[in-house]
């Protein structure tokens, strides 16, 4: 179940040598450049391919409810990482469909937010105004160091707040909050050790296609849409589950996959686009969620 | 930027000890700072912060100069950012002939 963190189960391997972060893994590469280099996800369905032949039965609204559902089954308490995009909307309204109580929302921000913040609060007040507030749910902003006082940002959670959620005390922390300003990705939430068993939900990564042999589509992963540190807990008591990657619910990123796959094949379809690696990447690139770094 | 073993170094034992006092510093009530922004209090409040970032850019320095050494040149991006490292892809379905 829920008991080892994201980011302890990820993994870089390089020939026989297993690596826990990336840099050893390139360092020891570039020793031994004949050996393959990988990166594993490290999670029990990436390793297998059988379960992934067939398209899952049900539409992907049911797996992402049984998700949240699943989820709130094992947990006192939820943090919700929301920045208003599509990926944390999309499992902010798996948690309200399930009418699923008590989700405190934690308002991350980045340079989504600037693009479409008005999208963001006109979508979560109109659509969800008084739902949220009959669920119980909390919103909180989360610190981002620098940028948090930029007027944007501000003015996003001034709007915010003046709904009728209310702030709540965060009580979980990250190896950088000692150094928040070291980048935009290490953000600071720090309070004290909690006693009830939490998690801190991510929604981040679409699923990643490429072809294999030409002619077969194939789902892959890259190490910088699995970001090494997000919040490192000093609570055992604390996990941290990307919604999307599950191994309770593998169906999730299957199906998404297989949906992404008819998407890809329509929009190559209808722009007459030769069907091959490079389209398919060019493509990918274009949305929002896969640009390589 | 490999954030795992920016960390495992940044926690090494030479640096563990010269940053613990970052974690304990206590931030500044924010309604002291925006009612008296010229005072003494928020002067202090902004070296404060200078300084921290003046050390941690100085240790990213550091880090990269240390272990960006050791890493093959060509296998950066272009950009000369750490490159991203692929999984093993999982073949699901074949590509269709036709319009879906």
């Amino acid at each position: 179940m829920f008991t080892e963190p994201l980011t302890n189960r990820r993994r870089f391997i390089v020939g026989n040598k297993i690596f826990g972060n990336n840099i050893s893994a390139l360092q020891h590469f570039t020793k031994h450049p004949n050996d393959p280099m990988c990166f594993d996800p490290g999670y029990h369905f990436t390793r297998n391919p059988d379960i992934w032949q067939k398209e899952p039965p049900q539409d992907i609204d049911f797996y992402l409810r049984l998700h949240a559902r699943h989820i709130a089954d094992h947990y006192d308490e939820i943090f919700l990482m929301y920045s208003g995009g599509t990926d944390s909307h999309t499992m902010l309204k798996a948690f309200v469909d399930e009418e699923i109580k008590n989700i405190k929302l934690v308002s991350v921000c980045n340079g989504v937010i600037e693009l479409n913040n008005n999208h963001v609060i006109h979508e979560l007040f109109s659509k969800y105004n008084g739902k949220l507030e009959s669920l119980n749910y909390k919103m909180a902003a989360l610190s981002y160091g620098q940028k948090e006082g930029s007027s944007s940002i501000k003015t996003y959670y001034n709007i915010l707040s003046e709904g009728k959620f209310g702030d709540f005390e965060l009580n979980i922390r990250t190896p950088f909050s000692w150094i928040d300003l070291l980048s935009e990705r290490s953000p600071s939430l720090k309070k004290e050790k909690m006693s009830s068993k939490a998690c801190i939900l991510m929604g981040i990564e679409k699923p990643r296609l490429t072809l294999s042999n030409s002619n077969t589509w194939a789902w892959e992963m890259l190490s910088t849409f699995s970001p090494d540190v997000y919040f490192k807990t000093e609570d055992d008591n604390i996990d941290q589950i990307n919604f999307y990657l599950s191994d309770q619910i593998p169906e999730i990123q299957i199906k998404l996959s297989w949906l992404k796959k008819d998407i890809l094949e329509k929009i190559m379809f209808l722009n007459n686009l030769p069907m091959n690696s490079e389209t398919i990447e060019k493509i990918q690139s274009k949305t929002l969620g896969n640009f390589i770094p | 930027m490999g954030y795992t073993a920016l960390n495992d170094y940044l926690f090494s034992n030479r640096t563990k000890k010269e940053l613990k006092f970052l974690t304990d510093l206590p931030d500044l009530p924010q309604n002291l700072l925006l009612k008296n922004p010229s005072s003494l209090v928020y002067r202090k409040d902004i070296i404060e912060k200078e300084r921290k970032q003046n050390q941690i850019n100085e240790l990213i320095h550091e880090f990269t100069q240390s272990e960006f050494s050791k890493i093959r040149s060509d296998l950066f991006t272009d950009e000369g950012k750490v490159p991203a490292i692929k999984s093993i892809p999982i073949p699901f379905c074949k590509l269709s002939k036709k319009m879906p």
